[in-house]
C-alpha cells in the first residue's frame, strides 16, 4: 500500500526550490501583469516559479496541472488517476499589493482524495507539509485539530471569482451574513490556501470557498486532512472549481450544513486517504 | 495523618528523583501520569526502587504507591487537601499535562526546562499559585539491566539538589526554597551549563552509535568537543551576566563530571529527545549560539551540537519529522522556517556556510572510530 511518503517528499523538494527561487526574485523586484479582470492579475514570478516546481515533480510521472501553465479548457477533474495541482503564487493580488497573505502551493489529489500536500506562506516563514499518511505539520511543530462550535469560532471565507452571476452572488454574500453574525468574525484574507493552513494550525476554526480553483487549494486541504480538519468538498461539474468547508470538527460541520440548507453547493463529506 | 504530594509525570524527575527530597514519611505520593502500562505497574507493584549515585556506589529507596493514575482519569477533585503538585511532564506536554489539575488548590511545581511553563499553565487553569522549580540533578529514566531485572519500575538518579521558587510555600524535605534572583541564576546556569553540553554529548553519542550518555563521553572526539561547548558557554555566561565567576567555573566542571557518570544509564534517546525543541530559538543551542555570537565569538563547537541534533534520528522520538523536513528542505529554509533564523543575521550566515563542512566533519568523525575499533579487532 502507497503511503505516499515518496511524494510528500517531492513535493517538500518541489516547494523548497519555488521558495529558494521565489525569495532570490522577490528581491530584485517583479512585474505584474493582467489576465483576465481587474483581480486576475499574473507576476512573471508565478510563470517562473511554477516552471522550477514542474520540472522537480516531472520525475514522479504524474500529470501536473498548475494555475499558469495548463490551458483550462483541456483540463477533466476530478481524475481517476494521480494529479499534481501547483499553484506558483495564491493571492498574488496580495503579493502586488505587499499584504503577506499569499502561498506557494503543491497538491497531489486522485478523484476526491487529497494524498500529500506542501504550501509555503513566504512573507510570515511559515511552511505547512505532510510527511505521507502520517502527519501534517507546520515548520517543524505536528499539527492537530480541536473540536470547535461556532459561536466561539473565527471563520475566513473564500468567495468566487464570478462576480457577474448576481443571484449566486446573493446567496454568497446571505451565508457570509450567517456565519459572520454567528460566530467570532468571517474574514476574508484573500488567499484560500492560506485560510485553508490557518485552520489547520487552529488559528481560524474554519474556513469555506466557494467556485475556488483546484490548484489553489489542493495542497492545503491535503495538510488540513492530515491534521485532522474536517473536510467537505463539491467538484463543480466539467470545470477546474471546488467548493470546500475545511475545520475543526463541529464547526466545519454546522458550517457545511448552512452552505447546503442554503444551496449554495452540495459538500460531501470527505475522508484521508 | 500523612498529607500527599502528587506527582504528575512518573517519570525520571517525579519518580527518579524528587522522593529523594521530598520527606517521605510526612507525605503520602500519588502519582499521574500518560503512559498506561506505568500507571498500572505503580498500582499493581505498590511500590518501586529509586537508585541514587554517591561517589562510585548507589543507595537505594523503597518507595510507596499511595494510588496512580492515568493523565485522563485523575480527580483532582479528591485531592482538595494535598500539599503540593510537582509536574515534570516535557515542556511540550505541559499544557495537556495540565489540563488535570484544573480546580487545584494547593501550590503547583514545575520542574520542567523552561520557565515560560509557568505562565502558560497559569493561563491555562485559571490559576496563580503556579512555581518554577530548577532540580539541579541528572536523572535517568530507566535503571542498568540488573537493577531492572529485580525491579521493572526501577530508576536512577544522581544526588541533586532542588531549588523551588521560596513563594511556593514550604514542603518537607530537602529542599532549597529561594529568591526570584537567585532562582534565575541556577536556571541560567543549568540551562547553558548543563542542558547545552549535556546535549551535544548525547546528539554526538548518537552519531557514534552510543546508547547511554556515558559511553559518548567515552569518545575522546565527543569529550572534545563537549568540553570545547561548556567554555564556549562558560565564557558568554561571564561576559553576558552578572554572576560570580567562582560558581560558574564550580557548576561547569561538576557537570562535566556528571555526564561521565557510568553509574546513571542515561539513555540518549532521552537525552536527546525533541531535537526541534531543544534547537528553539532562545534555547540550549541555538539560543545559545547566539548569545556567543551576540557576544563577538563564533562558538564552533556548539555549531558541531546544533548539528547533530540536526542529524539526529530515532524512528521512536516525537520529533522524528526532523529528518524528512532535513532531507528535503534547503539548508536555508531549514535555518529560516524551521530553526526560526532571520534571513541574513549573523548566526543564520555563519551556519549556512558552515554547516555542510561540520557536517562532513562529523562523517568523518564515525568513520575515524570505525576504523579504530577494526584496528582494535
Amino acid at each position: 500500500m502507497n503511503n505516499f511518503l515518496f511524494e510528500s517528499e517531492l513535493a517538500l523538494k518541489a516547494l523548497s526550490s519555488g521558495v529558494e527561487l521565489f525569495e532570490e526574485r522577490y528581491a530584485e523586484g517583479f512585474s505584474v501583469h493582467t489576465k483576465g479582470d481587474r483581480r486576475d492579475i499574473v507576476t512573471e514570478l508565478d510563470l517562473l516559479i511554477e516552471k522550477r516546481i514542474r520540472d522537480i515533480l516531472k520525475p514522479s510521472g504524474y500529470r501536473i496541472i498548475g494555475e499558469e501553465g495548463t490551458k483550462n479548457d483541456s483540463i477533466a477533474v476530478p481524475s481517476n488517476k494521480l494529479v499534481w495541482f501547483v499553484d506558483p503564487i495564491d493571492g498574488t493580488v496580495n503579493l502586488a499589493h505587499t499584504v503577506p497573505f499569499y502561498s506557494i502551493s503543491i497538491g497531489l489529489v486522485k478523484n476526491s482524495s487529497f494524498v500529500s500536500g506542501a504550501v509555503a506562506l513566504p512573507a510570515l516563514k511559515e511552511i505547512f507539509f505532510t510527511m505521507g499518511n502520517l502527519g501534517a505539520y507546520r515548520n517543524g511543530s505536528i499539527l492537530s485539530v480541536a473540536r470547535a462550535e461556532l459561536k466561539e469560532s473565527l471563520v475566513a471565507v473564500s468567495f468566487s471569482s464570478d462576480s457577474g452571476n448576481m443571484r449566486k452572488r446573493e446567496t454568497e454574500y446571505k451565508v457570509f451574513g450567517i456565519i459572520n453574525d454567528t460566530s467570532r468574525g468571517c474574514l476574508r484574507l484573500g488567499s484560500a490556501s492560506v485560510n485553508i493552513c490557518y485552520a489547520a494550525a487552529g488559528r481560524l476554526q474554519s474556513v469555506y470557498g466557494v467556485a475556488n480553483k483546484i490548484w489553489d487549494v489542493a495542497g492545503s486541504i491535503a495538510v488540513a486532512l492530515c491534521a485532522g480538519c474536517r473536510v467537505y468538498i463539491e467538484w463543480e461539474k466539467c470545470s477546474t472549481r471546488i467548493n470546500f468547508v475545511v475545520g475543526a470538527p463541529g464547526v466545519a460541520d454546522t458550517i457545511a450544513e448552512i452552505v447546503n440548507k442554503n444551496k449554495l453547493a452540495h459538500l460531501r463529506l470527505v475522508t484521508k486517504g | 495523618m500523612k498529607k500527599t504530594i502528587i506527582f504528575v509525570g512518573a517519570g525520571a524527575i517525579g519518580r527518579g528523583y524528587l522522593p529523594w527530597v521530598i520527606d517521605n514519611h510526612a507525605y503520602n505520593f500519588v502519582f499521574v501520569d500518560i503512559n498506561k502500562t506505568l500507571v498500572d505497574g505503580l498500582n499493581k507493584q505498590g511500590e518501586y526502587k529509586t537508585y541514587r549515585t554517591k561517589g562510585n556506589k548507589l543507595e537505594v529507596r523503597s518507595v510507596k504507591v499511595k494510588k496512580a493514575y492515568s493523565l485522563f482519569d485523575f480527580p483532582i477533585h479528591q485531592y482538595k487537601d494535598a500539599s503540593a503538585v510537582f509536574v515534570s511532564v516535557s515542556p511540550r506536554n505541559i499544557i495537556s499535562a495540565s489540563n488535570c489539575l484544573k480546580g487545584v488548590r494547593c501550590p503547583v511545581i514545575l520542574c520542567e526546562n523552561d520557565p515560560r511553563t509557568v505562565a502558560h499553565v497559569k493561563n491555562n487553569i485559571n490559576y496563580d499559585k503556579v512555581y518554577f522549580g530548577v532540580p539541579d540533578v541528572i536523572t535517568s529514566n530507566s535503571a542498568s539491566p540488573d537493577l531492572l531485572k529485580k525491579d521493572k519500575l526501577a530508576i536512577i538518579t544522581e544526588e541533586g539538589k532542588l531549588f523551588i521558587d521560596e513563594d511556593a510555600g514550604v514542603i518537607k524535605g530537602t529542599i532549597n526554597y529561594c529568591s526570584k534572583e537567585e532562582l534565575d541564576k541556577q536556571w541560567t546556569a543549568k540551562l547553558y551549563l548543563h542542558n547545552t553540553p549535556h546535549c551535544i554529548a548525547a546528539y554526538l553519542g548518537a552519531f557514534m552509535g552510543a546508547i547511554y550518555v556515558h559511553e559518548a563521553m567515552a569518545f575522546p572526539q565527543i569529550k572534545k568537543i563537549v568540553t570545547g561547548a561548556m567554555n564556549e558557554m562558560l565564557t558568554a555566561l561571564k561576559l553576558r551576566w552578572n554572576i560570580p565567576h567562582p560558581f560558574l567555573d564550580w557548576y561547569a566542571e561538576k557537570e562535566l563530571q556528571r555526564f561521565s557518570n557510568v553509574l546513571l544509564y542515561d539513555p540518549i534517546a532521552r537525552v536527546g529527545r525533541e531535537p526541534i525543541r531543544k534547537l528553539d530559538l532562545g534555547g540550549r543551542l541555538v539560543g545559545a549560539a547566539q548569545i556567543c555570537v551576540s557576544l563577538g565569538f563564533i562558538p564552533q563547537n556548539i555549531l558541531t551540537g546544533i548539528a547533530g541534533a540536526i542529524l539526529f534520528e530515532n524512528e521512536r522520538d516525537a520529533d522524528r519529522h526532523l529528518n524528512f523536513i532535513r532531507k528535503n528542505l534547503s539548508v536555508n529554509l531549514l535555518l529560516t522556517y524551521v530553526l526560526g533564523l532571520r534571513k541574513g543575521e549573523a548566526l543564520d550566515i555563519i551556519m549556512k556556510e558552515r554547516l555542510p563542512k561540520i557536517i562532513r566533519q562529523l562523517e568523518q568523525l564515525v568513520e575515524d572510530s570505525r576504523k579504530i575499533s577494526i584496528h582494535h579487532e
